[in-house]
């Protein structure tokens, strides 16, 4: 695990706002291979994702793991995404280049069948934060921390990140 | 073949591809404009999330891949979208990385970024055969009569151009190396063929647009960008070049020759480079946006991308 603070004073500020606004204790039906989770505050992930890495599918494929061993309830209850993008091909402005992300990663998702939202990083907060493809910031409830995972996950970390969302 | 596949990805993030056509002919012209008369795809309308390939027909339909959801589409003359096929795997249909696109009489080409072979579909878009090919192929162009041109990639010989007939049999090959910086990439090239039967091949990584008749004879070799060096990016310890010089060329009507500038161009990706049949530069222009290809159907229109994918723009080439 890596600390939060690699990423950034300011990237800080913005994960515990999103933290703030994500969904509440809406989860109720079991998923797909995990049972209910139990009422009361959940735990929640952060899913960030580097969009340069659309272009590479080996980059994309822990990724794609991922999301195949998440039921598709908790992706949508418990997970977030945020598109992490550098500077475009041309000089169109950070708010369409932001755009344009969003709208590319309705496309990748429906046809991957990823079932968590994601949102474009217009403010580009977290920009420098992901080394490899894409991570997991884990908000869990239980601990009241906050953990960092890079994908590619071990198995054994995906049970981990696994048992702390349905926890 | 994992190297392969390194190299593959590595071209698609270098380039985001390259692709081909046919005509003839070629005069005098001092100027030449662009008019959009149509757009597909936009922020909000989920019709394209990020093309890759795109051919035409006669009808005036317009196909194109997309790589972000692993499809087929084809869209009417006023840009409706009329139809839609794939979807991610690697059976018959499907697609992993679906990259060139070409359209012969009444049958669509199409190529997989990791597949050794093309595809083919008839135009409502239904799979029919796929056609074997010995190699990863880097650039294409249906010939008519069934038959295609493909160049392919080279691991340990240069990449070559190679004509198929209809069951993907080898009817002639020639390998158009030379100039400086040979080595791994560094024949990566997007190809067109005039009525002729005469090739045009633009280098991807070497300033160098070449002119060579179909029994493998350079006839001509120019370059636009006074590049001096090639430059490289190490992957996985090996040194790459990183800076594209042509992404593609296409050929009009009457066989002038439109050859999209690269990373070295004044304007990356957006100038295009107007020759003549013998290689003079009769004139350039500026695309409003970056594209990775061009295509040019039989009536003189102009496709290109623009909002880095999600949107392709048709225009009217306006000739001074």
């Amino acid at each position: 695990m890596i600390e939060i603070g690699r990423a950034g004073r300011w990237a800080r500020a913005v994960v515990c706002a999103v933290a703030i606004c994500l969904p509440g204790a809406r989860c109720g039906r079991p998923g797909a291979m995990h049972p209910a989770p139990a009422d009361g505050p959940k735990s929640m992930g952060l899913v960030l994702v580097d969009v340069e890495s659309f272009f590479c599918g080996a980059c994309l494929e822990p990724l794609l793991e991922f999301c195949r061993a998440i039921p598709v309830r908790v992706q949508e209850d418990r997970l977030r995404g945020i598109l992490v993008f550098g500077a475009g091909p041309s000089s169109e402005d950070v708010e369409i280049r932001a755009r344009i992300v969003a709208a590319k990663w309705q496309g990748f998702s429906k046809a991957n069948g990823i079932r968590f939202p994601a949102f474009a990083d217009a403010d580009r907060a977290f920009r420098g934060t992901l080394k490899t493809g894409a991570a997991i910031l884990i908000f869990a409830e239980r601990t009241r921390t906050v953990r960092w995972y890079p994908f590619p996950l071990s198995k054994d970390r995906l049970e981990e990140v696994l048992r702390i969302l349905v926890d | 073949m994992n190297m392969r596949r390194i190299f593959m990805g590595f071209l698609f993030a270098a380039l985001v591809f390259g692709q081909a056509h046919a005509a003839g002919g070629g005069g005098a012209i001092r100027k030449v404009s662009l008019e959009e008369v149509l757009s597909i795809g936009g922020l909000e309308d989920q019709k394209l999330f990020q093309w890759t390939g795109v051919a035409t027909d006669g009808a005036g339909n317009i196909y194109i891949l997309d790589a972000m959801d692993y499809s087929l589409k084809k869209f009417g003359p006023d840009g409706r979208l009329l139809k839609k096929a794939g979807r991610k795997g690697q059976g018959p249909g499907e697609f992993m990385a679906p990259r060139l696109l070409a359209c012969s009489g009444e049958r669509l080409y199409a190529t997989d970024q990791n597949v050794f072979g093309i595809y083919v579909f008839d135009r409502e878009l239904r799979f029919l055969e796929k056609i074997p090919c010995p190699s990863l192929i880097l650039a294409l162009a249906a010939l008519g009569d069934g038959r295609l041109a493909v160049a392919v990639m080279g691991m340990a010989s240069p990449g070559k151009v190679m004509v198929l007939d209809a069951d993907g049999r080898e009817l002639s090959a020639f390998v158009p190396a030379g100039g400086p910086g040979q080595g791994i990439l560094m024949d990566s090239m997007s190809l067109a063929q005039d009525k002729d039967g005469q090739f045009y091949v633009a280098f991807l990584f070497r300033d160098s647009v070449e002119k060579w008749t179909r029994e493998g004879n350079r006839l001509w070799s120019k370059a636009f960008l006074g590049q001096k060096k090639i430059a490289t990016t190490e992957v996985q310890s090996l040194a790459l070049p990183s800076e594209t010089c042509f992404k593609d060329v296409a050929l009009d009507a009457s066989g002038h020759v439109f050859v999209l500038g690269g990373k070295l161009s004044k304007h990356p990706s957006r100038d295009v480079y107007v020759l003549d049949k013998y290689g003079a530069l009769l004139a350039t222009f500026t695309l409003p946006d970056p594209s990775h290809c061009l295509h040019i159907d039989s009536r003189n229109y102009l496709y290109a991308r623009a909002n880095d994918g999600i949107t392709l723009k048709k225009y009217r080439i306006i000739y001074d």
